[in-house]
């Protein structure tokens, strides 16, 4: 177990040292705190992310922190994702040639336990939105009527390390909490290129964010009849204010000509709230529907030609389980997933709230020599509009899970 | 094998550039910013005499220039002795004796006007002054009266031909007497130089305004005899010139009736306001260019956007109407640092693309059609950066020049407007960083 989760966890780190440039790229990731990540990288993205209401013995749900409550006893799970992304795009103003984008990105890295009978936990780290972008400009050089070329690249993003709790109170409901560390910056270098200075001018802004983030959860589960199971489920996170430092440097190829931090303020992230169903047939086949909404309207950001408005996702699933009794516990051997979203996104350009609209399949498989699980899934989306100027982005989003679980300790099983 | 995956996928990554995002984009931190009203400060420094012996290149004539005046220039040389001198045949006569002057197709003024050249012989040998071993454009040595030789000519200065000036015959005959006799005056550069002193070619006062025109070095003093022995042949002996650190030009202007027939003061500078709104450059009548920047720091550090500068460039632009065919610009203008003592220092460099520092020397553009662009480009960056660095009052300034061996033998000459001229001017253009003001 032990040299798993190290070569695990040295390569997850390794990976995302070295692929700094490897994230969710997108355009619209120029706006806001760039692309807010809609997907969880777990068993539940191969049901369109659906699963507030969704609980499992063996997999880290981080949809809702009451979930970890599920967790089989005296297991502890290991999990990690990773996500390759390929994109196209096209407009109205779009110029031709390349307009393609593929990038892969680290997506999920969690372990979990069942720390009590009443109590499940988990720890991991995930983005929380990334930026990433590039296009070139013109900016004129002031007292002339020339211009010099610009060009503009976003990177970074926000990470979210978080240590979620779900206890369970008597036997059909359960409680979350999950707590969140956020922190990352969001960086947009421009480079003044091809201009009668001899060398590139490059400008450097970067946005350091962080804080602390709670969501809040609870899911109501019982057996309606015989064959059939249902679960009810809802989350909640405050408005809260991300610390926010801005600085700036600009710089030669060189040589750094001035670096200060130029503010400090907040970005606050808006109330989010939650709420899914789940109902289970036979503990086989499970059909969920989730609705999220954050309340981006009310905090009034807005920029030249765009302003951040409340974002919804409504979104259901359905899985077929095949499950093998090993008694006294059943088994899953694999499942297969789908889902389907629409969204409209916090981003509103030109009075055109962007909506995301797609599908997701997924299946899992269980490792017959090892407590391997092996998680695949496949989202197609669209997000966008050619309207006003804008983009239509078509996008296909590859997700690899692998999910380890071993003995966490044993009193063994008493046989009467 | 997840691993495996990731690592291929990695590998597959790109970031392409899609057109999208300007007008999102808060991008108004960092400006270039052009500035083009900083006055560069203009003056003319008049310098006594400048070296013009060994120099390649003898300069004669005459023009009278609108802007620099009544310019004379005469070759002064000495000759030496036959390489070596033959046994004559008994049959042997003196022809003639002529001097051979090879043309470098230079010239400075109107060529379509004839003019006489006239050879005299020195009445004294050249001798460089106490403690020198130089010879300026101001230097002057007597000659005889009577001329040894006069030409009238047309210029032809495309065509390289040879310029042939007949020599006097008793002139011709006191040598050939001499060779034949193999007397001493003859058997060494030294005693020849002792004997005949040497010669100064000039033009007659009669064409003050034709042309000056450039000849090699290289000239000779060809006595031409012929024997019977028994068929006609026709030889000729050669004194030529060995000795090419006593060869001089001496250069003799009057400025009078011209922009720059003023009182010259001890400083030996005047700006360019006192000068017409000029400056001027014919170094071999003494008038370089100086430009200086006394006001950069004031007038670029106290702007509040100001982070640093990129680029600065100086175009000079010549006086329109000032330079034409027969007054050529210099085709080459170096710029040297220099401070209020007007002392040469080192010459404007740029980093070129093998890392080595080329001398920057304008790089002149000639608009002939209209006039309205030709100037001269230096890239000032460095040297204004040095500047900018420094506090207190700033003395500092450049001197325009041509290189050698133009400097000492060639007569283009250049007018650059001040910021006052409005038929040509110096512009100092300085691109610099600007940061946004947050307050």
């Amino acid at each position: 177990m032990k040299p798993f989760i190290y070569y695990t966890v040295i390569h997850f780190f390794l990976l995302s040292a070295s692929g700094s440039h490897a994230q969710n790229s997108s355009p619209y990731s120029v706006l806001g705190i760039g692309d807010i990540e809609e997907s969880f990288f777990n068993r539940t993205s191969g049901m369109a992310n659906t699963g507030v209401a969704y609980r499992s013995k063996y997999y880290l749900i981080q949809n809702n922190p009451a979930a970890y409550s599920e967790l089989q006893e005296q297991f502890f799970l290991v999990e990690a994702s990773a996500r390759g992304k390929a994109a196209s795009y096209s407009g109205n103003l779009l110029a031709g040639g390349n307009n393609q984008l593929r990038d892969f990105s680290i997506g999920r890295f969690s372990m979990g336990i069942r720390a009590a009978k009443w109590w499940g936990s988990s720890v991991g780290i995930m983005p929380f939105s990334t930026s990433n972008y590039a296009f070139s400009g013109r900016k004129s050089i002031q007292g002339t009527h020339v211009f010099t070329n610009a060009e503009y690249e976003g990177t970074g993003g926000i990470n979210r390390v978080y240590w979620d709790n779900g206890i369970k109170l008597g036997r059909h409901f359960s409680i979350g909490v999950g707590a969140s560390y956020l922190f990352g910056s969001l960086n947009q270098k421009e480079t003044l290129a091809g201009t009668e200075a001899t060398e590139p001018i490059i400008t450097s802004s970067n946005i350091f964010l962080r804080n602390f983030y709670f969501t809040w959860g609870a899911q109501f589960f019982s057996r309606i009849t015989p064959k059939w199971d249902l679960a009810l489920g809802a989350t909640w996170s405050g408005k809260t204010d991300l610390y926010a430092q801005h600085a700036t440097e600009v710089a030669t190829s060189t040589t750094t000509i001035q670096s200060e931090i130029t503010k400090n303020d907040f970005f606050t992230l808006p109330r989010t709230m939650a709420a899914g169903v789940a109902i289970t047939k036979n503990k086989k086949l499970t059909m969920l529907a989730d609705y999220r909404f954050q309340d981006w309207s009310a905090l009034h950001y807005r920029g030249t030609g765009y302003s951040l408005k409340s974002s919804s996702r409504a979104s259901a699933g359905i899985e077929f389980s095949d499950l093998y009794q090993v008694w006294p516990v059943s088994v899953e051997k694999t499942f297969y997933q789908a889902g389907v979203f629409y969204g409209n996104s916090y981003l509103s350009l030109y009075g055109e709230q962007l909506k995301d609209i797609g599908f997701t399949i997924g299946a899992g498989v269980s490792s017959k020599r090892s407590t391997l699980s092996y998680l695949v899934n496949l989202e197609l989306g669209m997000r966008g509009t050619e309207a006003n100027g804008l983009l239509r982005e078509r996008y296909g989003k590859l997700t690899f899970t692998l999910s380890y679980k071993d003995f966490w300790y044993t009193k063994g099983i008493k046989y009467n | 094998m997840f691993f495996g995956l990731a690592g291929l996928v990695v590998s597959g990554c790109k970031k392409s550039y899609i057109q999208f995002g300007d007008q999102f984009v808060d991008n108004d931190y960092t400006h270039i910013i052009l500035v083009d009203t900083i006055t560069p400060v203009l003056s003319t420094v008049f310098i006594d005499s400048l070296i013009t012996s060994q120099s390649g290149k003898m300069t004669i004539g005459r023009y009278a220039d609108p802007v620099f005046g009544e310019i004379s220039s005469a070759a002064f040389f000495v000759l030496s002795s036959p390489a070596g001198v033959p046994d004559f045949h008994i049959s042997a006569l003196f022809d003639s004796l002529e001097l051979r002057l090879a043309g470098d197709s230079t010239y400075y003024g109107d060529t379509s006007a004839r003019q006489t050249f006239r050879v005299h012989q020195l009445k004294e040998m050249i001798v460089f002054p106490e403690g020198m071993t130089s010879l300026y454009n101001t230097t002057d040595f007597a000659v005889e009266t009577a001329p040894l030789g006069t030409v009238e000519i047309l210029p032809e200065p495309s065509n390289k031909d040879t310029l042939r000036i007949r020599l006097i015959d008793s002139k011709g005959q006191e040598l050939w007497e001499l060779l034949q006799n193999k007397a001493l005056e003859v058997s060494s550069a030294t005693d020849f130089e002792h004997y005949f002193r040497g010669l100064k070619i000039s033009t007659d006062h009669a064409h003050a305004n034709a042309a000056i025109l450039g000849f090699s070095d290289s000239v000779v003093m060809r006595l031409h005899y012929h024997e019977a022995n028994p068929g006609i042949a026709e030889k000729y002996i050669d004194f030529p010139v060995t000795s090419l650190n006593k060869q001089f030009n001496q250069v003799v202007y009057s400025r009078s009736g011209t922009p720059l027939d003023v009182m010259i003061p001890e400083s030996k500078e005047l700006a360019s306001a006192d000068l017409s709104n000029a400056a001027y450059i014919q170094p071999v009548t003494g008038v370089f260019m100086k430009v200086g920047f006394p006001n950069i720091r004031e007038a670029i550090l106290q702007r509040e956007d100001y982070l640093q500068l990129m680029s600065a460039e100086l175009i000079l632009e010549p006086l329109g109407g000032s330079y034409s065919r027969n007054n050529m610009l210099p085709p080459q203008l170096a710029a040297y640092t220099t401070d209020r003592n007007n002392q040469l220092g080192a010459t404007l460099g740029l980093l070129g693309s093998t890392s080595s520092t080329d001398t920057q020397y304008g790089d002149l553009q000639t608009d002939w059609l209209n006039g309205e662009q030709t100037y001269y480009k230096y890239d000032v960056t460095t040297y204004l950066q040095q500047q900018l660095a420094l506090s207190g009052d700033n003395t500092n300034a450049l001197l325009f020049l041509p290189p050698y061996p133009a400097l000492n033998t060639s007569f283009d000459r250049a007018v650059i407007g001040d910021a006052e001229n409005d038929r040509g001017k110096v512009t100092l253009k300085i691109y610099y960083i600007a940061v946004q003001q947050r307050n």
